[in-house]
């Protein structure tokens, strides 16, 4: 795991206590994260026809509707909240009533709308390996490619903490990219549940992400890298008695990426000297920072350590 | 150069600011010979050269204080 893991993973099941059978499984976006209600979705109880659920973090699913075969939503950026495309004509989702508007806003003469994001200006979908635009929400042609490795498929698309921003997750590599439809570019650097998954969905009020299993279970991430290795503390300069020298040491996760505000406790193990910090923070790039004070006339070797729980 | 705040210390006063203006980045040994007590605040000249201790009197009479720094 690259982020943090803050709870879960959590069985999904109806609020009667009835665990599901099968859970939405729809090309674009399999569910929808809508605040105040919970992770959209339509849901078939073991033993029940299947409906519209909002599921809560802790994995229950209560009802809000039951009309069938509604998923994927489109997240609608130009006029808020979401979309419902149903071949070729979208509709005005209510998310509340857990059902469409019953005149729809837009029709294309032929073809099917395949977007996952309506932008002010235009359509979105990332579900063939890149970011591709649509004036008409039929036609695509690539409008960004992914940096770094590829991160497969994407997925599921949910707001991003700011207007413009769209969070994407990839669900064969684990990945979570933000990207700005304004700019069309990627920010914030790449995320990394590790785990192949049916979909991740941001949360900006709570700045956690939802993933849903791959055996349709909740796990809730914080979003934070989870530390896995912390390297061993180098002098920036040459230690010498007398000298005051700055150390550091660098947290990382699981893939590489620095581990920002956290806590690194420091200490000499071995010879004399002191430290102007029993515990210093990393910075956005990992790194923590302290300085070794080699007293007026020691000699010797010394040895600091620096150990973060994780 | 060591420098005091305020430059004249009264017996009774709260305690005084001692800093020490020297190279940068070297390891500070504070000593005070007299009455009082001197607490090192920082036991390294920073990027400026800078590093203080904190000196509080006890009773009438002088001290004098010393910083002894790498080379």
């Amino acid at each position: 795991m690259a982020l943090e893991l803050l709870a879960g993973p959590h069985p999904i099941t109806t609020d009667g206590g009835t665990p599901i059978a099968s859970f939405s499984n729809s090309s674009g976006m399999e569910a929808a994260y809508i605040q105040g209600l919970g992770l959209f979705a339509n849901i078939t109880p073991a033993g029940e026809t299947a409906e519209y659920c909002a599921v809560q973090l802790d994995g229950t699913a209560h009802r809000r509707g039951w009309r069938n075969a509604i998923v994927p939503l489109v997240l609608n950026l130009r006029d808020g909240g979401f979309a419902w495309p149903n071949v070729n004509q979208l509709y005005t989702f209510d998310v509340l009533a857990a059902t469409a508007e019953p005149t729809p806003f837009y029709t294309v003469p032929s073809g099917i709308l395949t977007m996952q994001v309506i932008c002010a200006d235009r359509y979105l979908r990332f579900s063939l390996g890149s970011v591709q635009t649509s004036v008409d929400g039929v036609t695509f042609t690539t409008e960004h490619v992914w940096s770094g490795s590829a991160p497969g498929v994407g997925n599921t698309v949910s707001r991003g903490g700011a207007p413009n921003i769209v969070c994407v997750s990839f669900p064969s590599s684990g990945q979570i990219r933000f990207y700005d439809v304004l700019r069309k570019v990627e920010v914030g650097g790449v995320r990394y549940t590790g785990e192949a998954n049916r979909g991740i969905w941001y949360v900006p009020k709570h700045d956690v992400f939802l993933e849903l299993t791959t055996d349709v279970k909740l796990k809730i991430f914080a979003n934070a890298v989870r530390p896995a290795s912390l390297a061993n503390p180098a002098a920036l300069a040459t230690v010498q008695a007398g000298r005051a020298v700055q150390v550091r040491t660098r947290l990382l996760g699981a893939q590489s990426e620095p581990c920002a505000d956290e806590r690194v406790n420091w200490s000499i193990t071995a010879g004399s000297g002191s430290l102007a910090e029993a515990q210093s923070t990393t910075d956005a790039s990992g790194y923590a920072y302290n300085t070794l004070v080699a007293p007026v006339g020691s000699s010797g070797n010394v040895t600091v350590q620096a150990t973060a729980s994780f | 150069m060591i420098t005091i705040y305020p430059a004249t210390v009264y017996a009774d006063s709260t305690g005084a600011l001692v800093v020490l203006t020297g190279p940068a980045n070297r390891a500070v040994t504070w000593s005070l010979i007299g009455p009082g007590s001197l607490t090192p605040i920082t036991e390294y000249t920073d990027d400026q050269g800078r590093a203080a201790a904190s000196y509080l009197p006890a009773g009438a009479g002088s001290a004098t204080i010393q910083a002894t720094y790498g080379t």
